[in-house]
């Protein structure tokens, strides 16, 4: 469980990068991850 | 209650939150996670089984790849909700592996391969990155480092396109460059407004923000990259 959630922060971190992998949508940014 | 990728995510956020030892409460940002995840692998499986049955599963999978590769740099028009995006996206894809199908000779594909690049290098020197009002890009340091990555992703995929070509794989090669054409069509102002028209008028419903200060040009927020170009 741990290491699925420390995959998940990973995943959410590159959600926010300029370097975007959504191909045509894009989730609304938990403000905890807004800078 | 309605299913929606958001609320599966969101619930099973919350299971994990509370299965996993942490002194803060992360369940948003695992939701985030999730929904990001579990997205790409429905739209990855809805595109491989399409293309499976049309029976273009390697042209789909090379338009599928260039397409996110050119997407990932150069950003572009989004939908507003997570089944438009799977319907418009999987379509489109799928029918563009299958048109790749189409015989066309080498000097045809060197023309079309030529004609895409110069455009792809216009639109990435004018438009690059395309941002979304969800996630604006305002930085110009960004902005020059994302145009100088989309080129330089340009410039392989010119050289691999025509090395297929010289390799007689032409449907690889048509592959190749309808993928890059649909994808940094999305960056440009004509790209936004075909998605938007889509996300309005076509395809109705969803969870659109009807707050959120929307750029007529190319339905994005007002501060975006396009506008503040034009300003």
């Amino acid at each position: 469980m741990n290491t699925l959630a420390a995959a998940l922060v990973l995943i959410a971190g590159t959600g926010i990068s300029p370097n975007s992998w959504f191909i045509a949508y894009e989730p609304r940014i938990p403000e905890s991850l807004k800078r | 209650m309605r299913m929606t990728l958001s609320s599966v995510s969101t619930h099973m956020a919350s299971y994990l939150s509370k299965n996993t030892v942490s002194d803060t409460d992360n369940s948003e940002i695992y939701a985030y996670g999730l929904e990001i995840l579990l997205g790409a692998i429905i739209k990855l499986l809805a595109i491989l089984v399409s293309a499976w049955l049309l029976k273009s599963l390697s042209a789909t999978l090379v338009v599928l790849a260039t397409y996110a590769a050119l997407r990932c740099f150069g950003g572009g028009a989004h939908m507003s909700t997570y089944f438009k995006c799977l319907l418009v996206g999987s379509t489109i894809i799928v029918c563009l592996g299958r048109l790749s199908h189409i015989t066309l000779t080498s000097i045809s594909l060197q023309y079309l391969a030529i004609v895409a690049a110069v455009s792809a290098f216009v639109i990435c020197l004018k438009w690059v990155p395309g941002d979304t009002a969800i996630k604006p890009i305002r930085d110009r340091s960004i902005c020059l480092g994302q145009k100088i990555k989309m080129s330089i992703m340009i410039l392989l995929w010119s050289y691999t396109v025509l090395h297929l070509i010289q390799l007689n794989l032409n449907t690889f090669a048509l592959a190749m460059i309808l993928g890059c054409i649909f994808a940094v069509f999305l960056i440009t102002p004509w790209g936004y407004r075909l998605f938007e028209l889509i996300d309005k008028y076509v395809l109705r419903g969803g969870e659109n923000n009807d707050n959120e200060e929307v750029c007529y040009e190319h339905s994005c927020s007002s501060t975006c990259i396009n506008c503040r170009n034009r300003n």
